[in-house]
């Protein structure tokens, strides 16, 4: 063999061994949704999330949605790139014996624009409780237009008081109701919490009532 | 009024809140009205661990209204308004372990298609197709999915993206319309 011959050789075998190694990393899902920057792209981002023990599963889920959404590649990764951030602010604010699930649904409340610190004051006071559920609600508050603050503090309250997670279903659908009655948000929001719980936590919203002392 | 006296009402207030709703029991009343009408929509297979199925049977309708997924089991039926189509959206979680039986029911009666998309399947349109039955205005299909947070959508025609309004919304808009959002309980939290 020519070393010419030799090197033409080992040139090809490299190519071929990187191309096995990124159809490895590519998660099957996405060959054929993707072109193939995006999926360069996607793929680095859920190998990182890979590496760091972060859940993949939510970043390929968005990756598929904006393909079959058409969305354009560069907007796709944007978003995938924007998640991973949010997963990796979610586990660091729930700590790192969070599961999946609680993680995802942090990285939901993060991209509500809830700051990390009530994700931590969450985690302080249910250090043994799934968030998952109360997570949840506390994005669709938001995203129905409860003042973060007040559904943050909503969800804090309902959740120091032991409740299950059918409290948290439970108060999603009342404020729901009563938005749809006709309530603002914030108002239906801190009622409900307050009635579920027994207890008044601060209200944002109005002047904590004088307690008459005897 | 005194603390306790203050304590002693938002407790009362908290209970009487806890119980079922009235206005709960009147939608349900005129629900079980409206779908009586419609022919029986088997929306989950039946399954010997699912008791309350023999009250849906007698009931005569596929619509159990319950107060939501939960660990001992349960049932959510939503009734919404999207897009001037009146919908009926409905889910009902059969506890077990790890996956769970979940039947979405849609209400649709001018739709010539709908499908179910999520993080479950790919978010493929042809991938999970509801069923319309006996030719009438509902669709249902029966899905298993795993413990933990699953965002979903229905496809009206193969272009009309819905989000189940009563269901809790997905925060995250990565395309311009938000999801819906599903949870499965986790056993614990590992």
């Amino acid at each position: 063999m020519t070393l010419r011959r030799f090197a033409r050789l080992s040139v090809v075998s490299t190519l071929l061994m990187l191309v096995a190694r990124d159809a490895r990393a590519q998660d099957p899902r996405l060959r054929g949704a993707l072109d193939v920057e995006t999926l360069a792209r996607v793929t680095r981002f859920t190998d990182s999330a890979r590496a760091e023990s972060l859940p993949t599963d939510p970043l390929v889920g968005v990756a598929l949605e904006g393909a079959q959404r058409r969305a354009p590649g560069a907007r796709i990764a944007r978003a995938v790139q924007e998640y991973l951030g949010a997963l990796r602010g979610a586990r660091v604010a729930l700590g790192v014996e969070a599961s999946a699930p609680e993680i995802v649904s942090g990285a939901g409340v993060l991209l509500a624009g809830v700051p990390a610190d009530v994700l931590k004051r969450m985690r302080a006071g249910n250090p043994h409780r799934s968030l998952t559920v109360p997570l949840v609600v506390l994005a669709d508050l938001v995203a129905r237009g409860v003042p973060k603050d007040t559904a943050s503090r909503a969800i804090e309250t309902v959740a120091r008081g032991n409740a299950k997670d059918d409290d948290f279903t439970a108060l999603r659908r009342l404020v729901e109701q009563d938005i749809g009655a006709g309530a603002s948000p914030a108002t239906a929001t801190m009622l409900r919490a307050r009635s579920l719980n027994g207890v008044v936590p601060p209200d944002p919203v109005a002047p904590a009532p004088a307690v008459r002392r005897p | 009024m005194t603390d306790h006296d203050s304590e002693l009402l938002f407790a009362r207030a908290g209970a009487a809140l806890r119980a079922p709703h009235p206005r709960d029991a009147a939608e349900i009343e005129a629900l079980v009205r409206r779908v009586g009408a419609a022919p029986v929509v088997h929306v989950m297979p039946a399954r010997a661990w699912l008791p309350w199925w023999v009250g849906i049977a007698a009931a005569g309708v596929a619509f159990v209204i319950g107060l939501g997924v939960g660990r001992t089991g349960g049932a959510r039926t939503t009734v919404a308004s999207t897009g001037g189509r009146p919908t009926l959206v409905s889910q009902v979680a059969s506890i077990g372990g790890g996956e769970q039986s979940i039947a979405f029911v849609f209400v649709a009666p001018a739709a010539r298609k709908v499908s179910l998309v999520g993080d479950f399947n790919g978010w493929d349109a042809s991938a999970t197709p509801l069923q319309r039955t006996d030719g009438r205005n509902t669709w249902s299909i029966a899905v298993r999915l795993p413990p933990g947070r699953h965002v979903y959508a229905f496809v009206i025609d193969g272009a009309t993206w819905v989000a189940d309004p009563q269901a809790p919304l997905a925060p995250e808009q990565w395309f311009g319309q938000r999801n819906s959002v599903i949870v499965i309980p986790e056993d614990r939290r590992s």
